[in-house]
């Protein structure tokens, strides 16, 4: 089994996904973004829709359960956690791992 | 004492109503991030809130001179939203402007009421629910309309919509984005379903932002019947908590209807939500050139407009007095603050009771 570190947010959007995690530190990473993946961002506006719509789930650095990057997710369906310290840091991209949107927990495969 | 003033006797029903608001707006206020789109609302409305409270509160009056009833005030903002998320912004421009409490208790109550005007349930949300339309017109509602069955094409077209419509809103109105959405419901139906509608209005503002992308529809409505067993709720200002499964999982059919009620397909929808991501380009783009003291301008205008209903019903502009922009050219942005108050201290600095 692979060792796992975890990471805790706010639950902001229910669901649970597992896979590859993309960090964008900027919209000009998106175009990179490979769909499907797991969206890792500091924080979020309106400019990042088309990320989102890519996105197999959201991890932000940034935000509470009213934030844009929660309310943008709850309305895709997508798993997504916020308020998570760091993330950009310590989630490295092409890494594996879970989100877990009720619970408010991310999972990175070490 | 005339409407405008309170009596030092407030009734216990008024005081009962202030104090649901002050704890209704202070929850979702104190879950309200700081680090917000395209900068914190507090940073600009300083430069001009007493004078947008001032304005409020004068426009009420001489519509009240003219005989113009509450039900035509209330219907002119058409989602109850539009009032209730703004209705702090005038409190506090009140207290800028140096008024008496007991005249910003009465506005308040005023606005409160005239939110309720648009509600068949609770003005609040207190029961979780965001009820609108009455259960009757709700029902007829969802029967008057074809329902395309939750296909897994149909749901990811359904939610692109919804997310990018979301995305317009609040490119469009900033913090203000109660003014082009309401999001209400359940509507428990006679057929067990549960029926969420999301309203987009106003999403083509061509005085507020010249030059944007033309959309098909400057109006949508989004009808999404849900299972029984969907779990969810609304706060006071219009935001919708998922407590149980993610949305799509309980979505048993969809609609989508133009402003004036004329169906969309769902093939349809990709072209409609491929205008909107233009048009979130489009302004984010513009915004992203933009200095503070531009986007503070910008803001200045969104926060006018919320009110631009009472002005339309005067037959008078809506645009911000100039007063406003010398003090942004003198004065500059307000430094950000990360400081996130908590719901006493939100309650505090309200004043109301």
């Amino acid at each position: 089994m692979t060792p796992k570190r975890t990471l805790k947010g706010t639950g902001a959007s229910p669901g649970r996904t597992a896979g590859r995690f993309f960090v964008a530190r900027s919209l000009s990473d998106l175009p990179r973004f490979p769909a499907g993946d797991i969206l890792v961002i500091r924080e979020s506006n309106p400019a990042w829709i088309a990320g989102f719509l890519a996105a197999g789930g959201v991890v932000a650095e940034h935000g509470g359960v009213i934030s844009h990057a929660a309310i943008t997710a709850r309305e895709l369906g997508l798993p997504c956690v916020v308020g998570v310290t760091d993330a950009t840091s310590l989630i490295g991209t092409g890494r594996s791992g879970e989100v877990d949107g009720e619970g408010g927990v991310v999972a990175v495969d070490d | 004492m005339g409407r405008g003033e309170l009596s030092r006797s407030m009734t216990e029903a008024d005081h009962d109503l202030l104090a649901a608001y002050v704890t209704a707006a202070a929850i979702p206020r104190a879950r309200t991030d700081r680090r917000k789109y395209p900068i914190y609302v507090g940073r600009v409305a300083r430069l001009g809130m007493d004078l947008l409270g001032l304005r409020v509160e004068e426009a009420l009056r001489r519509l009240d001179e003219r005989g113009v009833g509450d039900d035509r005030i209330a219907a002119a903002f058409a989602n109850p939203t539009r009032i209730m998320r703004a209705v702090h912004t005038f409190n506090e421009g009140l207290i800028a402007a140096d008024v008496s409490k007991a005249r910003r208790q009465a506005l308040v109550l005023r606005l409160v009421r005239l939110a309720q005007l648009l509600k068949a349930g609770d003005v609040f949300c207190r029961d979780g629910m965001n009820l609108v339309l009455p259960a009757a017109e709700a029902e007829s509602l969802a029967g008057s309309l074809e329902r395309e069955p939750a296909a897994p094409s149909v749901v990811d077209a359904f939610q692109r919509l919804a997310a990018t419509l979301w995305a317009a809103a609040e490119s469009l109105y900033f913090a203000c984005h109660g003014v082009a959405r309401e999001q209400h419901g359940a509507y428990r139906l006679a057929d067990g379903t549960l029926l969420i509608v999301r309203d987009y209005r106003e999403l083509m503002p061509a005085e507020l932002w010249p030059e944007l992308p033309p959309l098909r529809h400057s109006s949508l409505r989004l009808l999404a019947w849900h299972t029984a067993d969907a779990e969810v709720e609304w706060d006071a200002f219009n935001n919708l908590y998922l407590h149980g499964a993610p949305l799509a999982q309980t979505l048993t059919a969809a609609a989508v209807t133009n402003g004036d009620g004329t169906p969309l397909s769902m093939a349809s929808l990709g072209a409609v939500t491929d205008e909107l991501l233009a048009l979130v380009a489009a302004l984010g783009n513009r915004i992203a050139r933009w200095s503070e003291e531009e986007i503070a301008h910008q803001y200045l205008k969104v926060l006018w407009w919320q009110v631009r209903p009472l002005q339309q019903l005067l037959g008078e502009d809506w645009q911000p007095p100039d007063s406003v922009f010398e003090r942004l050219a003198s004065s500059g942005v307000g430094p950000q603050s990360d400081h996130q108050p908590m719901e006493a201290e939100i309650r505090a600095k309200m004043d109301l009771l």
